[in-house]
């Protein structure tokens, strides 16, 4: 088994492919997923129920809300204490996430004309996704108390969601309220005789309330998960490479001749596999220094044990896809589809809340699925996550190493290779 | 000397097709028996059965004394086979592969390191130990896939063809060498469609055709089966007179 | 000259059964699974779905206004339920409530269910909203409003209507397994290098343009009519609707042209199929997830800039955007993008190729 193992390493390392690979593929993942952070605006840091303050007017708003969820863009030219009660009564009704644009600073309060307002809700119709985009005048307060709302502020309906018809009755009411009470303070008396109230949201069937931060932290591990897992994938594929070769040449029918048998063989390519997702984790923890690892919830040795771990399930994976099908442009194609299509299932993407109970039970084989929520349980705390990890990583590759032998005694030609 | 391999019934169908029809051979303890037919015979089918590669339809094959298929485990160290097609890595060094499969016969430290340095020396490769097979000429990779098999000193070897397509320097030094390990206890099975090579080497020859043995002698013998003058006649015309001159078209 | 090589490659590729599962059966698959899969993230707020809740009451809440709420929940389609016992928590899952209310004397305290958010926050919505409405109208001493929505100035921009996920999926998908159309040729390269056909071809009068050529051709017919093959049934099968036909056909095969073009130059710069593979593969998988092949391009929140830098965003905003608006400002640039890829592509294919040559002279 040794000779095996000492055998398969040589062979890789002796391929130029395989370095040029090793070293780049962690690199490239690895920054492209620096730009996937630095872009990510992700969740409202904070209480739904407050004015989510957004950087700039060209800031998106589409992944600030889960699925659902009504977001009303505000670009705000007013800046006042009238329009700030206005949004915030919008935003206390429940059914709304407020995102304001605040239109008052200097840098920018000289540009924002209609023409700058149109350019934007331009955009916003096209390349970001909300019930409504509004925009509150400079004389929003005069306009109120004048009565002359069409002044006031102007609604841009994005969307064929119902809930605008409710949001327009909202501010309507909203808007005859301050007329009515003509300044804050009244206003702010009459909510007192409004009931307080509290809102507790009971988590799903896991069990795990995580915060919002927290599940902004689980949204970046999808997609650290899937950055950097692709490469692993390919590792598998060049150990299988070298397998193929030797059924090919017959080299793996000289080597059943031995008394090295079809399971021993199968074991030494796996731990051939294993030795090469060490290397390419090392690689990836020294390339993770680009990262923050702040985003991610969690420090770098946890975060590196998780990727190799489910590095190695890939790799496995895709190891013995290649050794079975003894084809490698098949089991490329294969291995990656396979790969890929058990991110999107496992929920990486999208939250599989809203799919049906067939994908939700389907999305249980999937090891990423684990993986996220062995990341929720650490972002919890929870001592138990992996150890849970270990044990799922060793279960895939019970089943990997046993499917893996039986297909190649099964496999096994008549002949002495195709070469 | 007893019989070190001997075939029961030995059959292997495809599908329909017999390929091998009731093979019932003996190879004694010391000889160097071998097998030649046209092609389709059957002979590398049967080649692989007697080592295990390919499970036979029907039959046994026994192996000093014992039934092979149900002890391969225990007797698959005492064979060598040495494949018509080349089975060494390319981009590993001579003495890496030859390294790799005397291993994995529970061969290792400074014995696998003599057996190593043995069988280079006995295939004339000592001196290229340190390079790639890939760089190796075609009669070098042949001497290389012959020590391959033969660093666990196995008590029967099976050579399949090994001198396709080498020059003839080569072809005698692998001659010379097949006799040698015949000298030093090894039984061989030796198939090859060059009649000289097996006339000069063989002790004993069987001609198959059609999956059957027709006929099994020494040259002599053979030869006589077909002419009382067997000095007017070549292995290759007693071979032609018995398999025909058809074209074996599989 | 090269009319046979390329009739001779295309049977070749036309053959393998590889290509006719890459391209044709794995996206009509996946079309399938996700488009079902993200069905409800993709569509519309269902607004007249009746939410049930259920409530209870503690110390001195006013019956009449509860019996005041209970109609206003009636009319906005939400069942309350009363339950005097039990955790509401408990309740919520066992119950299969979207939400639970307490009502304490003057606060109340709403039990949302993490799964069905937007029921949970429907019933706070109109508990908030009765109640502001009944305290401003005590206060104000009016009991109806002065100002209605159509006071309001209300704008209907262009936007980008919503997409059903099958549509989506439907297309992105086909447009995404075109772009491997690398694997096409794959089998028949390798084929060629093993069995020394190369080197044959080396010592005939065909340029290596020709050469060239006689692989792209055929490659990009195949792949070409494998995806639009694919686009057929995903039609007859899925409904998936392609918006206006010419110009869809010429983006999809403008962008198979394209992809092959990728696959052709990596393979002439490193002559070996495996590291092809892999390095388009990869390219391709992070071009498909910046363009929308996973998550959708609209919803995405990634830089512009990196967006735009995907030629797949480009065919997939346009593809998709002809299909729900029937036009797109994306056409020009998904076919410029294409060209220019072929263009580029195709020249340093055939300079590493000429390269190769020379060295191997």
């Amino acid at each position: 088994m040794k000779t095996l193992v000492k055998t398969s390493i040589k062979l890789l390392f002796r391929s130029k492919a395989f370095w040029f690979f090793l070293v780049l593929m962690p690199m490239l993942s690895t920054f492209i997923l620096t730009l996937k952070f630095d872009s990510s605006a992700a969740f409202g840091d904070g209480n739904e129920e407050k004015i989510i303050e957004l950087a700039n007017a060209d800031e998106k708003v589409a992944y600030r809300g889960g699925k659902g969820e009504y977001l009303i863009k505000v670009y705000d030219a007013s800046g006042s204490d009238l329009s700030e009660y206005f949004l915030q009564k919008i935003c206390d009704s429940g059914m709304f996430l407020v995102h304001r644009a605040d239109l008052t600073k200097d840098d920018i309060k000289d540009q924002a004309n209609e023409e700058f307002i149109t350019d934007h809700i331009e955009k916003d119709g096209y390349e970001d996704r909300m019930g409504v985009a509004i925009y509150l005048t400079p004389d929003f307060d005069e306009a109120v108390l004048d009565g002359d709302y069409r002044k006031a502020l102007t609604i841009y309906v994005l969307s064929e969601d119902s809930r605008t018809e409710v949001l327009e009755d909202e501010i309507a009411f909203q808007l005859s309220r301050i007329k009515d009470m003509g300044t804050i303070d009244a206003l702010e008396k009459v909510d007192e005789y409004i009931p307080e109230k509290t809102i507790e949201t009971v988590a799903g069937g896991d069990g795990r309330n995580l915060t919002t931060t927290q599940i902004n932290q689980k949204t970046q591990m999808g997609y650290a998960f899937s950055f950097l897992t692709l490469g692993f994938v390919f590792c598998g594929i060049f150990v299988a490479h070298a397998s193929i070769k030797e059924q090919k040449n017959g080299v793996l029918t000289r080597i059943n001749l031995t008394k090295a048998g079809t399971l021993q063989y199968f074991v030494s390519k796996f731990i051939t596999g294993f030795v090469i997702a060490v290397m390419f984790a090392t690689v990836e923890s020294v390339c993770s220094i680009m990262l923050d690892f702040d985003d991610l919830g969690m420090n770098r040795f946890k975060f590196i044990g998780m990727i190799f771990l489910m590095g190695l399930i890939f790799s496995s994976l895709s190891m013995l896809i290649g050794i079975l099908l003894g084809d490698i442009m098949s089991s490329n194609v294969a291995a990656f589809t396979i790969w890929c299509m058990s991110a999107l299932l496992s929920g990486l993407y999208f939250p599989l809340n809203y799919t049906s109970n067939a994908l939700k039970v389907l999305s249980f084989l999937m090891p990423q699925k684990w993986f996220v929520t062995g990341a929720e349980m650490i972002f919890v705390g929870d001592n138990n996550a992996f150890p849970m990890l270990i044990c799922i990583t060793a279960a895939y590759l019970a089943v990997i190493i046993s499917l893996g032998s039986l297909g190649l005694k099964i496999r096994r030609t008549d002949s002495w290779g195709n070469s | 000397m007893g019989t070190i391999l001997k075939t029961k019934d030995l059959t292997k169908k495809y599908d329909n097709k017999v390929v091998v029809d009731n093979l019932n051979i003996e190879i004694q303890e010391g000889e160097i028996f071998g097998l030649l037919g046209p092609n389709g015979a059957g002979k590398s089918t049967t080649m692989n059965m007697i080592c295990g590669i390919v499970r036979p339809t029907l039959g046994d094959v026994e192996f000093m004394e014992k039934d092979f298929l149900k002890n391969r485990k225990k007797l698959i160290e005492n064979l060598g086979y040495i494949p018509q097609e080349l089975a060494i890595h390319g981009n590993l060094k001579a003495w890496e592969n030859v390294e790799l499969f005397t291993s994995l016969y529970g061969i290792k430290g400074a014995e696998l390191k003599e057996r190593i340095d043995e069988s280079l020396e006995y295939v004339g490769l000592l001196d290229k130990k340190n390079e790639y097979a890939k760089t190796f000429s075609g009669g070098m990779k042949r001497r290389l896939n012959i020590a391959c098999a033969i660093g666990h000193h196995p008590k029967l070897l099976i050579f399949d063809e090994p001198t396709v397509g080498i020059d003839p320097q080569s072809r005698n030094f692998i001659l010379d060498k097949i006799k040698m390990s015949n000298k030093n206890g090894a039984t061989i099975i030796y198939t090859s469609h060059y009649m000289e090579e097996v006339e000069a080497i063989c002790t004993r020859i069987a001609i198959m055709d059609n999956g059957k043995v027709i006929a099994t002698g020494t040259s002599e013998e053979l030869k006589k089966m077909v002419t009382d003058d067997t000095s007017s006649i070549t292995l290759e015309e007693v071979f032609l007179t018995m398999t025909g001159k058809k074209l074996r078209d599989y | 000259m090269i009319r046979y090589l390329i009739k001779n490659n295309f049977k070749l590729m036309a053959r393998s059964k590889t290509n006719f599962l890459l391209f044709v059966i794995t996206p009509l698959i996946l079309i399938a699974l996700l488009s079902s899969a993200f069905n409800d993230l993709m569509k519309k707020y269902e607004g007249d779905v009746s939410i049930s809740a259920g409530y209870r009451i503690d110390d001195d809440t006013s019956t009449e206004i509860l019996d005041a709420l209970k109609d206003a929940a009636e009319e906005g389609n939400v069942e309350l339920k009363e339950y005097s016992t039990g955790e509401p928590e408990e309740l919520i899952k066992e119950e299969d409530l979207g939400a639970f209310v307490v009502f304490n004397g003057d606060s109340y305290k709403i039990y949302q269910n993490d799964k069905n958010k937007e029921e949970g926050k429907a019933l706070e919505y109109m508990i908030n909203a009765f109640y502001d409405r009944v305290v401003t109208a005590t206060v104000t001493k009016k009991t109806e409003q002065d100002v209605s929505s159509s006071d309001l100035r209300i704008e209907n921009p262009d936007y980008m209507p919503p997409i059903e996920s099958t549509d989506y999926y439907g297309i992105i998908e086909i447009v995404y397994f075109g772009w491997c159309a690398i694997v096409c040729g794959a089998g028949v390269f390798v084929s060629e290098k093993k069995y020394r056909i190369r080197k044959k071809l080396r010592v005939s009068s065909l340029s290596e343009t020709q050469q060239y050529m006689a692989k792209y051709i055929p490659m990009v017919m195949v792949v070409s009519v494998g995806t639009l093959l694919s686009t057929a049934l995903s039609i007859l099968l899925f409904g998936v609707h392609w918006g206006n036909p010419l110009l869809s056909v010429v983006i999809v095969v403008l962008s198979t042209a394209a992809a092959t073009a990728l696959g052709l130059m990596v393979y002439s710069i490193t002559d070996n199929m495996v590291v092809t593979i892999i390095s388009v593969f990869s390219l391709v998988w992070f071009a498909g997830f910046f363009g929308g092949s996973f998550e959708t391009y609209m919803f995405s929140a990634h830089p512009m800039s990196v967006k735009m830098a995907s030629p797949i965003y480009h065919i997939n905003r346009a593809l998709v955007e002809l299909s729900c608006m029937g036009h797109s400002d994306f056409v020009g640039s998904a076919i410029g993008y294409s060209l220019a890829i072929i263009v580029v592509c195709t020249l340093i294919g055939i300079f590493a190729g000429t390269i190769r040559k020379r060295g191997k002279a």
